[in-house]
């Protein structure tokens, strides 16, 4: 069981991993930096529902690392880390409550993911300035979230057909 | 299998309405915030104002060895060039209003416009 449990996990580094390949191939073109739309959080989040809290930042962190060292910015690593730090740690918040759905969760996720990484460049650039790309990433953060909820949610229902986990 | 459609919770749309509240506050700020008086440029590197200089003096100055280089051209700030992966600083519209500011995070290079009222006086450093 706890070999099946780490096979499983390091399946889901790996396509969450490559989630992120794919999108730093293709860039938004928006007029806004860092728009993305978090495919990778797929993974997160169907982590977070199928196999717990634990797994779901651990499959996180391994990714961050290893998509920053291989294909991403060494000197964006803090950003990576921020806002999934801060995204993860409101959406187990938000599950917990069991008053939100998947949707409403991964939504929350969207947004916070986007706060934190805003929040991290206050702090390093030392400027307040920099809030004002929320009016626009919170928007941004809750439709992709949503669609990640939504993907997420789709997830979890075929696989629950299957044998595993 | 019986498949258990997908609710939204009455907690989702609460917190929709609120992120939504919350960017519009922040738009509401930003309006009021970015505008005004301009006439400097503080440029700051690793949180270090290395220069302030005159917008409406025409001039390329380069930090970090050439790493940024940031032009002031009539009356408006741009980066000319950045070593940078993603560009993003080098795409940025030019900035010419009070407040308005362009960020390289990878090089942490700032470039802002400020109204200090001492825009004859430039300090070079560097």
């Amino acid at each position: 069981m706890r070999t099946e449990k780490l096979v499983l996990c390091s399946i889901l580094v790996a396509l969450s991993a490559i989630f992120s390949y794919v999108e730093a191939i293709i860039p938004i073109p928006l007029g806004i930096p860092g728009i993305k739309l978090g495919l990778a959080n797929v993974v997160t989040v169907f982590a977070l529902y199928r196999l717990g809290f634990g797994s779901a930042v651990i499959i996180s962190a391994v990714r961050i690392i290893i998509v920053s060292s291989l294909f991403g910015n060494p000197a964006m690593v803090l950003y990576s880390f921020a806002g999934a730090g801060l995204s993860l740690a409101v959406m187990i918040l938000l599950k917990c409550t069991n008053a939100f759905s998947i949707i409403g969760v991964s939504m929350a996720g969207g947004v916070f993911h986007n706060a934190g990484q805003v929040a991290m460049a206050v702090i390093v650039m030392e400027t307040a300035g920099l809030f004002s790309y929320l009016s626009a990433l919170i928007p941004v953060g809750m439709f992709t979230g949503v669609f990640i909820g939504i993907v997420s949610d789709k997830a979890i229902r075929h696989i629950e057909r299957m044998p595993v986990v | 299998m019986p498949e258990t459609k997908l609710k939204i919770t009455k907690a989702d749309i609460i917190l929709a309405v609120l992120f939504a509240a919350v960017a519009v506050a922040v738009a509401v700020w930003a309006a009021g915030y970015f505008g005004g008086n301009a006439d400097s440029v503080v440029v700051t590197v690793r949180g270090e104002i290395i220069g302030v200089y005159d917008l409406s003096e025409n001039r390329e100055i380069a930090v970090l060895d050439g790493s940024n280089v940031i032009e002031i051209k009539n009356g408006a700030v741009f980066m000319k060039s950045a070593d940078c992966k993603n560009q993003h600083c080098v795409r940025h519209a030019p900035i010419k209003l009070g407040n308005e500011q362009i960020v390289c995070l990878p090089n942490k290079v700032l470039v802002e416009i400020t109204d200090n009222g001492e825009s004859e006086i430039d300090t070079v450093a560097n």
